[in-house]
């Protein structure tokens, strides 16, 4: 296979963790470029191009300009022929899809609650919006759609209970990760700790976390997340 | 045998699903969900979309919720290849646009909802931050245009030749708009493309309740709109 694909990412982005984390499972040859948020260069006359929407990640493909982590993830599995991330059966794609098109409106509130509420005020200076309380019930009851039904009250190793770690896996992980910086305890959700604990064990999902463990490591943190920072 | 649609025509992407049916010509039985009298929320409901949202299908053994994944599996599984090409580099490039709507072209019925349905018909309070969310809103409909209907260069998203399955549910998102009375004079392309989706007969015909609606419970319709709905 011969290297034309380039991803622009930055390392504390969850989609951008999930599309270097998928490149890596299936030994795809790729060159990764970081993009500086704190610096701006994703609102560059340069990098609009790539991405009109100047978010991260977006990929090139020898010209071809895709953006939305979704769609380069698909897009990844088709080009490369990554079976072993995406099912074959059409009603399995569906329910894989399915968990996909949720998670825009379902599990990003989970990390927008941890960057309104935590990253925010804590390390950005903004201040916090007012309804902690309501916006963590929110987030509770995502938790709990995702581990009633994506993760079949537990029983499923994987979302959808599809038979190996598909994409829906490596979009839904990253974002769940967030609450490690919240310093969230999972034991309300066994299920779904099951699932983040043997997700993060995964060593290509370890490896693209590296940068965002830098930055909680020093963070008060219980003995569950801390395991799984090492 | 029959594809089952679980919908309400008020719901912007039950009325896309709808539109798909009837394009392709698909053999379909509708229930209406009734939100008034919170038929969502029975358990018999629950078992085909947990969620208790619309639209939901269900195809034989499989139930099916979230709206993008039941157009690309309908359009798959009847070749309805116009509407959702098979070919993997158009795909990637429909889902751009199909990811990005859940959090962009969506905040017209967010907002729709919060300053209009609520307080009208539930007598919630709107939101203190109004002009900020309109505000807001016009960022996202200036970002459609400019990236997805390429400041006018586009017939339909991203420059198909054919409606897709990102033009069905753009337009039913569009349609809120009237609720909302926006003014569309700053939006000259997104007038042009609404007046364009909307002369498909089809299209047109899923409308027809939603129509109802508004000519009935909107206050001072803009013209633009009223001439959008003969």
């Amino acid at each position: 296979m011969s290297n034309t694909l380039t991803l622009y990412y930055n390392p504390i982005s969850m989609p951008s963790r999930a599309v270097l984390t998928l490149l890596t499972l299936g030994n795809v040859p790729h060159t990764a470029k970081v993009v500086d948020l704190q610096k701006q260069e994703n609102l560059t006359p340069e990098y609009t191009a790539i991405n009109p929407c100047q978010g991260v990640p977006a990929l090139d493909d020898d010209g071809f300009k895709l953006f939305e982590s979704h769609a380069i993830l698909r897009y990844i599995v088709n080009k490369y022929q990554l079976h072993d991330f995406y099912p074959k059966d059409p009603q399995e794609i569906a329910k894989v899809e399915c968990y996909l098109d949720w998670h825009h409106t379902g599990t990003k509130l989970v990390s927008k609650f941890v960057f309104d509420h935590i990253i925010g005020p804590k390390m950005m200076g903004r201040p916090a919006p007012p309804d902690f309380e309501a916006k963590e019930k929110e987030m509770e009851s995502i938790l709990q759609f995702i581990e009633y039904v994506f993760l079949g009250q537990g029983k499923f190793k994987y979302v959808q209970n599809q038979p190996k770690m598909t994409i829906a896996d490596l979009a839904l992980i990253f974002e769940i990760q967030m609450l490690f910086g919240f310093n969230y305890s999972f034991d309300k959700f066994p299920g779904l700790k099951n699932y983040v604990q043997h997700m993060s064990q995964v060593p290509q999902i370890k490896q693209a976390n590296q940068a965002f463990f830098g930055m909680i490591k020093n963070a008060p943190l219980n003995d569950f997340i801390k395991g799984l920072i090492q | 045998m029959s594809i089952q649609l679980y919908f309400n025509p008020l719901s912007q992407p039950a009325r896309a699903v709808h539109a798909i049916l009837v394009i392709g010509k698909i053999p379909h039985d509708l229930h209406n969900i009734d939100f008034m009298k919170q038929e969502q929320n029975t358990p018999e409901y629950k078992k085909i979309s947990p969620s208790g949202n619309v639209p939901s299908i269900v195809d034989g053994d499989i139930a099916l919720f979230e709206s993008h994944t039941i157009l690309k599996y309908l359009a798959k599984k009847f070749k309805l290849e116009k509407l959702y090409p098979s070919d993997i580099v158009e795909q990637a490039r429909l889902d751009q646009y199909l990811d990005w709507h859940h959090t962009g072209t969506r905040n017209i019925t967010l907002v729709a909802r919060d300053f209009v349905f609520y307080p009208k018909f539930l007598g919630k309070p709107a939101p203190e931050n109004k002009d900020e969310r309109f505000k807001e809103l016009e960022w996202y409909l200036t970002t459609f245009e400019e990236i997805f209907l390429g400041n006018g260069k586009h017939k339909h998203i991203l420059g198909f030749e054919e409606p897709t399955i990102a033009d069905l549910s753009a337009i039913c998102e569009l349609v809120t708009l009237f609720m909302l009375n926006i003014d569309l004079a700053p939006h000259p392309h997104l007038h042009q493309y609404m007046k364009h989706m909307l002369s498909i007969p089809e299209v047109n015909q899923v409308h027809q309740p939603a129509f109802g609606f508004t000519q009935k419970f909107a206050e001072n319709l803009r013209q633009e709109y009223v001439d959008l709905m003969k």
